[in-house]
């Protein structure tokens, strides 16, 4: 009976209900909207434009305005820009967390400011083949550190060259090509393969852009920021294959070391458009994890699984489904998975709704599912 | 129970008859796509024996939609909607897979070669073209552009003539 009432949601969602984000617009590569053809960091002109008008809710907009004026009014401080070379952008995105509500005894609110960005764009030539990046914001304090290490810090510097429409040199800090950049940073599908919010890298990224597929090789040499002995130097390489037209299939290896640890990881994953800006997206894994001391040999393997319905612009509901083995050769591993709900009342804010349940598996023990929620929201200028 | 699997079993039978539908499928630069969609094609398609012909089978411009309303705006606009309002395929015959039609857009007519299939009462047809071709300028906005070469495809009901 749960079974067909799950079947049930799942068919009217896809065939009714089916809206959500970018891929489910059409945008197979994130190169449209973002200056890194690999996603994230700063929106082009497009991007803005995209989200001003089919991401955001119209709602809130004057009755007069037309859609033409909402997107060029959705460059920096509401203004349509007046020249081609120089952009500025500002980013902020904090939540409250609270975990294990309801609980007279363990019940914890805390407030995270996430993430408070500056960024600055120079672009110049046709179609901005030639641009520069530099995005410098908070590192917010790691998660389970005692001491304060949050800082103030350069989340990007780097510079692109795309000699073609289909080839372009990157070289800087920038994140990992790997797998799908998804929002979620704590998920274990960024975790694992040490591909998230901080882990960006010094190196050069080539991207090649083909009628249907996409190629990124990534050389760095860990973060110059770091101490020597810490910095993680090696290299990744991604692809993607557009099928049917508007799905991708995708594929991830890594491999990186320091003076202490080595890490091997791989991943495949999945972006369908359900149409009308909805989506479906999944991930697999695995990272070996290897300390030359022999401290450490282990490898992990994750699955991540994400849905984004589009009800109506401006709102989408989500479905994160996590799993995560910590070491595939022990029993024990975790489920952890919620809803969300994300809306955009307009341009430049973001508020959205998440509630977590996680559930852990394991032969020898056993304990209480833990629950959290999260309201966050995200402002951008 | 009965009433959920009923429910299934009920939608799942009126998905399988599709509508008329036409779908344009537009490649962007430097990557993507989108599908602009009208379900109000108008015209007859006859059948006679393995042979199908219509005289005329048109669409509204300004049904296409794509599924965002700016970019429905650019598309009808760039197809010059307010002067020419119409796609329109005349003379249209086709028999084994394979069709002959004329096909007018922006008041410029060309003739196009179609590939079809026949899926139960309906015919699936598609066919390429260049945009240039209809005298339609090269778009672009904020520096996303749009190829030159688009699909189309057409689901029609057919019916014996």
């Amino acid at each position: 009976m749960k079974f067909l009432f799950l079947l049930t949601f799942i068919f009217f969602s896809v065939k009714t209900w089916a809206y959500p984000n970018f891929i489910g617009h059409g945008y197979t590569s994130c190169l449209n909207c973002h200056y890194n053809p690999a996603g994230n960091g700063p929106l082009t002109d497009y991007g803005r434009a995209v989200a001003a008008t089919s991401i955001s809710s119209g709602a809130l907009y004057p009755e007069k305005w037309t859609e033409e004026k909402v997107a060029y009014t959705s460059g920096f401080f509401f203004r349509k820009p007046v020249q081609d070379h120089v952009r500025t952008q500002i980013n902020y995105r904090g939540f409250q967390l609270v975990r294990n509500p309801g609980s007279k005894s363990s019940e914890t609110k805390q407030w995270i400011n996430m993430q408070a960005d500056a960024r600055l764009i120079l672009k110049f030539g046709q179609n901005d083949r030639f641009v520069t990046i530099i995005n410098y914001g908070f590192s917010p304090q790691p998660k389970g550190s005692q001491v304060d290490m949050s800082e103030w810090r350069s989340r990007e510097h780097y510079m692109g060259y795309r000699f073609t429409p289909k080839f372009g040199l990157y070289a800087g800090l920038m994140d990992k090509a790997y797998g799908l950049r998804i929002i979620e940073h704590t998920s274990v599908s960024r975790t694992s393969p040490q591909a998230t919010q901080n882990d960006q890298v010094h190196g050069v990224m080539a991207h090649y852009l083909g009628e249907k597929t996409e190629y990124f090789v990534h050389g760095f040499a860990g973060n110059l920021s770091q101490k020597e002995d810490v910095r993680m130097k090696g290299g990744s390489f991604m692809f993607e294959r557009t099928v049917a037209d508007i799905h991708r299939l995708g594929a991830s290896v890594q491999q990186a070391r320091n003076n202490y640890l080595t890490l091997t990881t791989w991943a495949a994953h999945a972006r369908f458009n359900l149409k009308e800006g909805s989506a479906l997206m999944g991930e697999i894994g695995q990272a070996k994890k290897t300390a030359d001391a022999s401290i450490l040999d282990k490898t992990s393997r994750y699955a991540f699984l994400q849905t984004y319905l589009r009800p109506w612009r401006g709102v989408y509901f989500l479905t994160n489904i996590e799993y995560y083995q910590d070491d595939i050769s022990k029993e024990p591993y975790f489920v952890r998975w919620g809803p969300g709900l994300q809306y955009f009342p307009i341009q430049r804010v973001e508020l959205r709704a998440d509630v977590y349940n996680t559930r852990n598996f394991s032969p020898d023990s056993s304990n209480k599912d833990s629950w959290m929620y999260l309201l966050q929201a995200h402002l951008w200028l | 129970m009965k009433f959920l699997i009923s429910l299934c079993l009920v939608l799942s039978a009126a998905a399988a008859f599709a509508k008329p539908k036409v779908s344009v499928f537009v490649s962007l630069t430097p990557a993507g796509s989108f599908t602009a969609v009208s379900e109000k094609p108008k015209g007859n398609l006859f059948k006679s024996g393995d042979s199908f012909t219509a005289d005329k089978i048109t669409v509204t411009i300004e049904s296409l939609k794509t599924g965002i309303d700016l970019r429905d705006e650019h598309f009808w606009k760039h197809l010059n909607s307010t002067k020419h309002d119409k796609a329109v395929l005349t003379d249209l015959k086709a028999t084994n897979g394979k069709a002959t039609a004329n096909l007018e857009i922006n008041g410029v007519k060309k003739p196009v070669n179609i590939s079809y299939k026949v899926a139960g009462e309906e015919v699936i047809a598609s066919f390429s073209v260049k945009a240039s071709q209809f005298s339609l300028a090269k778009a672009e906005y904020l520096g996303v552009g749009v190829e030159d070469d688009v699909k189309v495809e057409a689901v029609l009901p057919y019916r014996a003539k």
